[in-house]
Order: structure tokens, then C-alpha cells, then sequence
């Protein structure tokens, strides 16, 4: 399979497609030679393809999104906050039954 | 999407039996497609035998439709060493408009280049798009590129 891009000089409203077979000798050396060429084609097929994606202009690249840390801390620091709240609460009561 | 399918041939005439395309009689070409031929000699001199074949086949890959089978040959008969060449082609019969195309796809399989065992041969495959807006010459008015070269196998 065989694919081209079709330059913008030929007129596309007007077009004939051809598979051309050539077989073609420079020099004889002897009248028993011969040159000779045979294939098939199975399909010929014209399409639109998507055009390419713009390439890029140069200079610096900001992403959009910001920063997102793949484990965030804020979980943790909220338990952590609550245990030691939990565990002052526990030993100041504790504390007051000792008393 | 435009699909140059090599159609199923009118019922007047003969099909060729599935797979045996090589005993076709030429000259047996499908509806849409046509067969340009000519030949070329650099000098004028020379009298070779010059071949040319399009036959229809049974599609070996794809489905629902035929394909082509292109040959073409010189036999130099007269020995006068020239440099010749004969020209086969297969050619769209009608004008194609497909002002959104922008890619052209060939499927082409079993290329047999077979020749004269000392150099001075070169057998090419050519695609080309005849555009009707320029003057067509030998190699003016044509958009082409080759698909396939023979020499580089065994040429020296």
C-alpha cells in the first residue's frame, strides 16, 4: 500500500488517476533479451485527511492547571490535629479525677 | 471517502474464471478504467517487439470487486542495442472532481520484474494524476511519483 499527499498545484476538480507500468531498456546485448514488468492493483482510494496539528511557536510553557501534590497533607494534619485534641481532652480529665 | 474500485465488468462480457487471471484474454478491461499505451525509442532506430496487457483479476485482499493486471515488455528482436521503453497504463476513463481530497492510496501487490541478466534495464511503476488544467506534454500537465524501481536488485 502506497499513499501520497496530492500537491496543491493540480486541479483537483478534474483529475485522472494512473497506474503506469514501464519497462525500459537502455542497451540490448543480445536480440534473445528482454525487459518486462507485471504487478496488480487492487484498489486506489482518494481521502481527506485530517490536517496536522499547528506546530508550536516557541518560548516558555505555563501549564494552566495548577499545582496538585499526588498525596495531599491536609488529610493528615486534620487527623493528626484531632488525636492530639482528642488526647489532651482525655489527660486534662484524667488529671481532674487524680485530683 | 471516494473508492476507485475496479468494478464488475458488464455482462456482455467474459469473465475470468477465479484465480486464473494469466489465461484472460487481453484486452478485457473493467468499465471505469482504460488502457493508455504507447512506446518509446531515444533514437527512432530499431524495430523491438513491444507488449503491452491489462487484464482484469479477482481481488485477492478485498471483497466485492476486480482488480488490474498490468504487463509490459520489449523484446529486442532487431538487436540494435537502443534505448526503448514500453508503456502500459492503467487510466480513470472519466474525469474525477474531488476538490476535498488531499491523499491519494494505491494497493498494489505481486510486482514481478523480470529481465535481461546484464544492465541497461530500469522498470518502474509510476502513479500519476493527469490535472486537465496544464498543457499536457510527455511529462508536463501530470502530478506524479514513482512507486517502484526495478533497478538496484541485480542491475550490475
Amino acid at each position: 500500500m502506497y499513499e501520497y499527499s496530492i500537491p496543491e498545484s493540480v486541479d483537483k476538480a478534474h483529475m485522472k488517476i494512473q497506474i503506469a507500468c514501464y519497462a525500459s531498456d537502455w542497451t540490448f546485448y543480445d536480440p534473445s533479451y528482454f525487459s518486462d514488468l507485471e504487478f496488480v492493483v487492487d484498489k486506489v482510494e482518494l481521502f481527506s485527511a485530517p490536517p496536522p496539528p499547528p506546530p508550536p511557536v516557541g518560548g516558555y510553557s505555563v501549564p494552566i492547571k495548577g499545582y496538585l501534590a499526588e498525596k495531599p497533607l491536609t488529610p493528615y494534619l486534620a487527623s493528626i490535629t484531632i488525636l492530639i485534641i482528642g488526647l489532651t481532652t482525655i489527660r486534662r480529665k484524667a488529671t481532674r479525677k487524680t485530683e | 471517502m471516494i473508492i476507485l474500485n475496479v468494478q464488475y465488468v458488464s455482462a456482455a462480457w467474459v469473465l475470468v474464471p477465479n484465480g486464473s487471471f494469466e489465461s484472460g484474454t487481453v484486452g478485457l478491461i473493467p468499465e471505469n478504467w482504460i488502457m493508455v499505451a504507447w512506446n518509446y525509442s531515444e533514437t527512432g532506430v530499431g524495430n523491438p517487439t513491444y507488449i503491452h496487457e491489462m487484464k482484469q483479476t479477482d481481488q485477492k485482499y478485498f471483497d466485492g470487486s476486480r482488480s488490474l493486471w498490468l504487463h509490459s515488455r520489449i523484446v529486442d528482436t532487431d538487436g540494435l542495442r537502443n534505448s526503448r521503453g514500453s508503456h502500459t497504463q492503467a487510466e480513470t476513463k472519466d474525469w474525477i472532481n474531488a476538490p476535498w481530497a488531499t491523499h491519494v492510496r494505491v494497493y498494489i501487490r505481486d510486482i514481478k520484474s523480470t529481465h535481461s541478466i546484464y544492465w541497461g534495464w530500469t522498470n518502474s511503476v509510476y502513479l500519476r494524476i493527469n490535472n486537465v488544467g496544464v498543457a499536457k506534454t510527455y511529462y508536463g500537465g501530470v502530478w506524479w511519483d514513482m512507486i517502484f524501481r526495478s533497478w538496484g536488485d541485480s542491475q550490475f
